[in-house]
């Protein structure tokens, strides 16, 4: 009976069990600032009763008993199990995940993936990598940081370009720039260069401050959902949305550093100005520019230009520099609000930026308004948007950089014994209004005369935004539509000034002198669509996209230009003398329509394939359309295999194949159109006008557009419980059906004609490494060091194999061998590699050809950023490299340094008053010939024998250190602040190791990869120190 | 189910959207500031300022200027340089570029045009004396092939020999003078004698008596040496066969 009693007592208790197990359970799930989770998968532990968050992060479960388990899992965070235990409402907070595996990438379209799925190589950049220690250029700052992103930060002023180049180049032509995507929508980055000044690129009109993060998609694989535009990588930038912190808050931000000159030469002060050994003892000629002179002694006096003798004594370029130039200031200030709720948020950010230059007159001031926000209107429905607007003012941005009037240029050329107080005081002569002669060689401008009249005014008001809508359809669709603009308005304006002694003479009643005018409208427009789907089926997850853009770009540039004025000083165009005008518009459009799906297996398997079809309008009707496609894979083999032993934290392997097609042209390149000169022509019965073809580039109606295809492969890995972190990517990109101006005949009356031919590869590997040998409670050290090697080759340029060779501006493109091939004349050698110079006179002889001198892109980069964290004081030290290019110090640099007897290489045979070269004669004779100093060194440069000004353009800097610290915890209680954090930064700290004497290795300024050579800036580089300040409330 | 048939909707709406993938990329590739047509006339102006501005006048100018003045370029200003490779090269460079390419696309344009039947002969004299410069100064050159590159895509033209570019001038100017007419219309707007036919005519004739004698010259290169050495004072273009 008892037992009877027990049995029911242990049924009824069963019964209730089950009537208890029918019971559902409620909950929210909101990460660790309260914010809901949207879309968290729920699922009851050993079963497959499962759910997600919805919209609000409730979601709501039936469980079988109490001792159930949730498991929570979410991208991004840390997968958690609740045990259920009796409680009706499970409220979970979900941390985010800090291990690397888990993070959250933002990929093509603005699509966010947990990077263990991705089957390619992406990097990710912080916000306090970008703001905390950085240049004036927002991608600057990242030089050495990224593995396999090649960044050049121009030496060309406040507000100079960057180059940025991510696997080599892949077409001969171009700029091989990434595309630059901001909140999920291209924008234009195009470099402006007018008046011989780099007026910077499209990133100037970023304020880093904004930026909540970066990712960099590398190769096509990433990029493929971008289409052509992206067949050089992807830089995308997010800004914030106010989402990022919970309630209210204010930061406020402020970065201020000084910037010095720092002076690289290397001159000779043992003899000063003068030429063929002697010193100037009359007021003119005096040589103004040359230090061929006499020996340097005390107590000997030289006349200058003014007739003022004055002791002859050297000044250093340090002293010039220090005279000439200021201690340059960057200071941004940026204070933002920001406000999240329930159904969305918003950022509101204010700054102001100035930057002066070390150049006296000449700064970039920059305002910025940038908004974020995102609101669900309805369960089903959000709305998000991003407005930046910009207005920038570049105020005489250094003039003539490589050139040789450039006042930066003769600071660093003039004759060393040339007192500097001097040319300040008498820059111009009041009765004539020109300048006065203080060298015998014109072109070479007095700085001060230049400073003082020459000025050059670059505005640019900028807007530029996206709205979109999503769409929840059901809880595995979403639609979203987009609308996005990028707006522009530049006016420029900038003169050579009246009085200049290199100016030609105008006619009579007229003075001399140029002033220029552009105007420049753009706008790119975007409209674009994304329809998602995903779903899991058992083991099987399906995540699949499809979408469609329609791009729409216009350019619209309208300038004048005036030469010679009737009233002296007042530049305008009505007061010219002659006049020009131009006026062009360009538009282009992209159509496309794309898809990708991913299929994922167990999440450790994940398959991804894309497919796009762009049409482009700046090609023939029946070439217009290029469909590609690209699938790319990834296993996490730590995961998915069970003899990985457990040291292994992490282990994928990567594998894809992507193409892209792009139309490297400009619009209307299948039309040969012709021009009318400005202005009219005297002829004797009258003027009369002048016209016929504008370009000797031959059109061609019938171009296709190229295709990049490329393979990569790469692991991912993670050992001892991710102490030690280690990424290895390789790849292969093979450009065909390049778009090249190949070189013709001249006899066929043009120069070049536009032929699709070219093929190149390129490949290399990117690889980097995180490692923490020591962490202790109170001290960190971790290094984290990236490298990549690329090379090239080009493999066909012409549509016969007897098109072997190419110029492309000022580079050969040469099958069989790397991209940017140096060819210059140099001294002629005889069989065994003697230089040849000449029997009668003793100078060098040039080879009778162009010889192979280098190659102009690096193939080996990379940095090394050593960390240590002693109590929270964080010490940071960055070296960088970048190894294997070549370039001719030429104008600006060495070449004028070496022409004007300042380089030190021109110092043999002075003492004795003749040079006799090393080397041999045509003949083969031993040279003996007793050759005249300065002659035999100006053989050189006037000749173009580049030998002396070939060099290595590698380097290893040491590029940044900073020390930072929190200070909030020393402030009294208050509790509206949040942070306070200081650092301490310093930029270009040292150069540790450099081939090219005389200069800062990176002082170039080019924007393409075709004309490296010569465009060497002589503004000299600078070093900054200074601080940034954050505090958050 | 209404959701689906919600999405079924969008999706079509943005299928028809997209249908047409390139409407409207006719017009949008057609430029809105640059022209395609150019009156001859102002053709044939660039064609006379590019020789005669542009051409040996302006390289003597150079070269005078070089020479004489310390003040000259970055590479050869009074550094007793005298390496000078472009202006070798120069004719060969600009000419083609300005007068032969212009020329022989006034020729194309006007070749069936009766009102403008003296533009037409002025062009092919032009076309000569331009040639005449080239032949001169090079010797064997490019001449029936040439100035072709965008209307036959002929973009390696062939080099024709010294004489026949030198019969081919000759009939030409002797062909173009001739059939030059001061009763038909002036060459209104024209920069060299301001369309005044008989001028051109003179000019076309003069040429022929100028081309007449250095043909000869070059055919008496021919008999013998000695000849040649005599003949061939110009610079390094005749050929002496």
């Amino acid at each position: 009976m008892r037992k009877i009693a027990l049995m029911l007592v242990f049924l009824l208790f069963a019964g209730l069990q089950v009537v208890l197990a029918q019971r559902t359970i409620t909950g929210k799930v909101s990460d660790n600032q309260g914010l809901p989770l949207i879309g968290v998968t729920v699922l009851v532990k050993g079963t497959t009763i499962g759910t997600t968050t919805d919209l609000n992060g409730n979601f709501s479960i039936q469980v079988p008993n109490d001792q159930s388990t949730l498991q929570l899992s979410y991208v991004g965070y840390t997968a958690q199990d609740i045990v259920v235990g009796s409680q009706a409402t499970v409220n979970v907070t979900m941390a985010e995940s800090s291990l690397m595996m888990d993070e959250v990438v933002v990929t093509a379209l603005g699509i966010k993936r947990e990077s263990k799925t991705l089957g390619y190589a992406t990097a990710v950049v912080n916000q306090i990598q970008l703001t905390e220690n950085r240049s004036s250029n927002t991608m600057g700052t990242l030089q050495g940081k990224v593995s396999g992103v090649n960044i050049t930060q121009f030496g060309t002023g406040p507000a100079g370009s960057t180059r940025i180049r991510i696997r080599g180049n892949s077409a001969f032509q171009g700029a091989n720039l990434p595309l630059l995507v901001i909140n999920g929508v291209p924008i234009d980055n195009t470099r402006f260069q007018e008046g011989n000044a780099d007026l910077g690129d499209g990133l100037n009109s970023i304020n880093p401050d904004d930026v909540q993060s970066m990712t960099v998609l590398k190769g096509a694989a990433a990029a493929a959902l971008y289409g052509s535009r992206a067949k050089d990588g992807v830089i995308m930038i997010t800004t914030r949305t106010g989402m990022e912190t919970k309630g209210f808050g204010v930061t406020y931000n402020m970065n201020y550093t000084s910037e010095k000159a720092v002076d690289y030469t290397d001159f000779q002060y043992e003899y000063g100005q003068g030429e063929r050994g002697i010193r100037p003892t009359t007021a003119f000629p005096t040589s103004g520019v040359w230090s061929f002179g006499e020996k340097i002694a005390p107590g000997m006096t030289q006349t200058l230009f003014n007739n003022e003798v004055v002791p002859y004594e050297a000044v250093t370029t340090k002293d010039r520099y220090e005279q000439f130039y200021r201690t340059a200031s960057n200071l941004t200030n940026t204070i933002s609000f920001s406000n999240s709720g329930e159904n969305g948020g918003f950022d509101l950010s204010l700054a102001n930026t100035k930057n002066t230059a070390i150049l006296k007159n000449s700064d970039f001031t920059r305002k910025n308004i940038t908004l974020g926000f995102t609101q669900n209107i309805s369960k089903w429905i959000n709305i998000s948007g991003n407005v930046n607007y910009s207005n920038e003012y570049y105020k005489n941005s250094p003039f003539g950089v490589g050139n040789q009037s450039a006042e930066v240029n003769t600071i660093a050329t003039m004759a060393n014994t040339m007192p500097l107080s001097l040319m300040e005081q008498y820059k111009m002569d009041p009765l004539t209004g020109k300048e006065i002669i203080w060298s015998r060689f014109l072109p070479r401008v007095n700085p001060y005369f230049m400073q003082a009249y020459r000025f050059d005014n670059n505005y640019r008001d900028r807007l530029l935004g996206n709205i979109a809508v999503k769409v929840n359809v059901t809880k595995d669709i979403y639609v979203q539509g987009r609308i996005a603009q990028d707006f522009y308005s530049r006016r420029h304006d900038y003169n050579s000034p009246t009085g200049r002694l290199d100016a030609a003479t105008p006619p009579a009643g007229y003075v001399d002198g140029q002033y220029n005018k552009v105007n420049n409208t753009f706008r790119e427009r975007n409209l674009d669509f994304l329809v998602g789907v995903q779903h899991t089926f058992g083991n099987i997850g399906l995540n699949a996209t499809a979408g469609g853009n329609q791009m729409f770009r216009s350019s619209e540039t309208e300038s004048q230009g005036a030469q010679d004025f009737v009233q002296p000083g007042l530049y305008t165009i009505m007061n010219g003398r002659q006049k020009s005008a131009s006026h062009s518009l360009t538009e282009r459009a992209v159509n496309s329509i794309y898809g990708a799906a991913e299929i994922s297996y167990k999440s450790y398997l994940f398959l991804n394939a894309t497919v796009r079809n762009d049409w482009f309008s700046t090609l023939a009707p029946e070439n217009r359309s290029i469909l590609y496609p690209s699938i790319t894979s990834s296993f996490i083999f730590s995961d998915a295999l069970e003899f990985i032993p457990e040291w292994v934290s992490f282990g994928k392997l990567r594998l894809s194949y992507a193409e892209v097609g792009d139309d490297n042209v400009s619009p209307y390149s299948d039309t040969q159109f012709y021009g009318l000169n400005s202005n009219l022509f005297a002829g004797p019965g009258g003027s009369v006008p002048v016209g016929g073809y504008v370009s000797t580039t031959i059109a061609n109606p019938s171009l296709r557009p190229l295709r990049v295809g490329e393979i990569e492969g790469g692991i991912d890995l993670r050992l001892f419980n991710n102490k030690v972190g280690f990424d290895f990517a390789y790849y292969s990109k093979k450009t065909t059906d390049q778009i090249v101006s190949k070189q013709v005949s001249n006899a066929s009356g043009f120069s070049t004609q536009l032929i699709n031919a070219g093929e190149s590869l390129s490949k290399g590997f990117e690889s980097s490494i995180q490692v923490s040998p020591v962490e202790t409670k109170s001290f960190t050290w971790s290094i984290n060091a990236n490298i990549a090697y690329n090379t090239s080759e080009v493999l066909k340029l012409g549509l016969t194999e007897a098109d072997s060779v190419i110029t492309v501006n000022n580079v050969y493109q040469v099958v069989g061998k790397p991209l940017g091939q140096l060819r210059y004349y140099m001294q002629a050698t005889d069989a065994s590699g003697n230089k040849i110079f000449d029997a009668n006179s003793g100078y060098p002889v040039r080879s009778a050809n162009r010889i192979v001198a280098g190659r102009n892109l690096p193939t080996w980069f990379g940095g090394i950023t050593n960390t240590f964290d002693v109590k929270g004081v964080i010490l940071s030290v960055l070296i960088d490299f970048k190894l294997g290019d070549d370039y001719v110090s030429n104008f600006g640099a060495n070449h004028d340094y070496w022409r004007h007897g300042k380089h030190k290489g021109t110092l043999p045979g002075r003492d004795v008053g003749y040079v006799v070269g090393e080397g041999v004669n045509a003949n083969g004779a031993v040279n003996t010939r007793q050759a005249q100093v300065q002659p035999f060194y100006e053989a050189y440069t006037g000749n173009g024998i580049e030998d002396p000004f070939i060099f290595k353009a590698g380097f290893w800097k040491l590029r940044q250190i900073s020390l930072g610290y929190d200070f909030v915890k020393f402030l009294p209680k208050i509790d509206y602040i949040k942070g306070l954090r200081l650092s301490i930064v310093s930029n270009n700290v040292a150069i540790i190791k450099k081939w090219v004497p005389n200069m800062d290795p990176e002082n170039i300024f080019t924007f393409d990869d075709t004309s490296l050579t010569g465009n060497v800036s002589a503004y000299p580089a600078t070093r900054t120190l200074g601080f940034n300040l954050n505090v958050k409330f | 189910m209404k959701r689906i048939k919600i999405y079924l909707t969008v999706l079509l709406t943005v299928t028809l959207f997209f249908t047409s993938c390139d409407k409207d990329f006719d017009e949008i590739n057609t430029s809105k500031t640059d022209f395609i047509a150019l009156d001859p006339v102002f053709k044939l102006n660039k064609a006379i300022i590019n020789i005669m501005e542009m051409g040996d006048r302006v390289q003597q100018l150079q070269i005078a200027y070089w020479l004489t003045s310390p003040f000259g370029s970055s590479l050869a200003g009074a550094n007793y340089n005298q390496y000078t490779p472009a202006f070798h090269a120069f004719p060969f460079g600009s000419f083609y570029q300005s007068s032969v390419v212009t020329t022989v696309d006034i020729i194309n344009q006007t070749k069936e045009d009766a009102t403008r039947a003296n533009l037409y002969q002025a062009a092919r004299i032009w076309k000569a004396y331009t040639f005449m410069i080239l032949t001169d100064t090079y010797g064997d050159v490019p001449y029936t092939e040439a100035g072709k590159g965008f209307t036959d895509q002929t973009v390696r033209p062939v080099y024709d020999s010294q004489q026949a570019i030198y019969t081919d001038i000759l009939k030409e100017l002797d062909e173009a003078s001739a059939a030059l007419d001061p009763a038909k219309t002036k060459i209104s707007g024209e920069i060299l004698f301001a369309g005044d036919v008989a001028k051109w005519k003179k000019f076309g004739y003069s040429l022929l008596l100028r081309g007449s004698n250095e043909a000869a010259e070059s055919r008496c290169c021919k008999s013998s040496d000695i000849c040649c050495q005599g003949c061939c004072r110009r610079i390094d273009g005749v050929k002496c066969r």
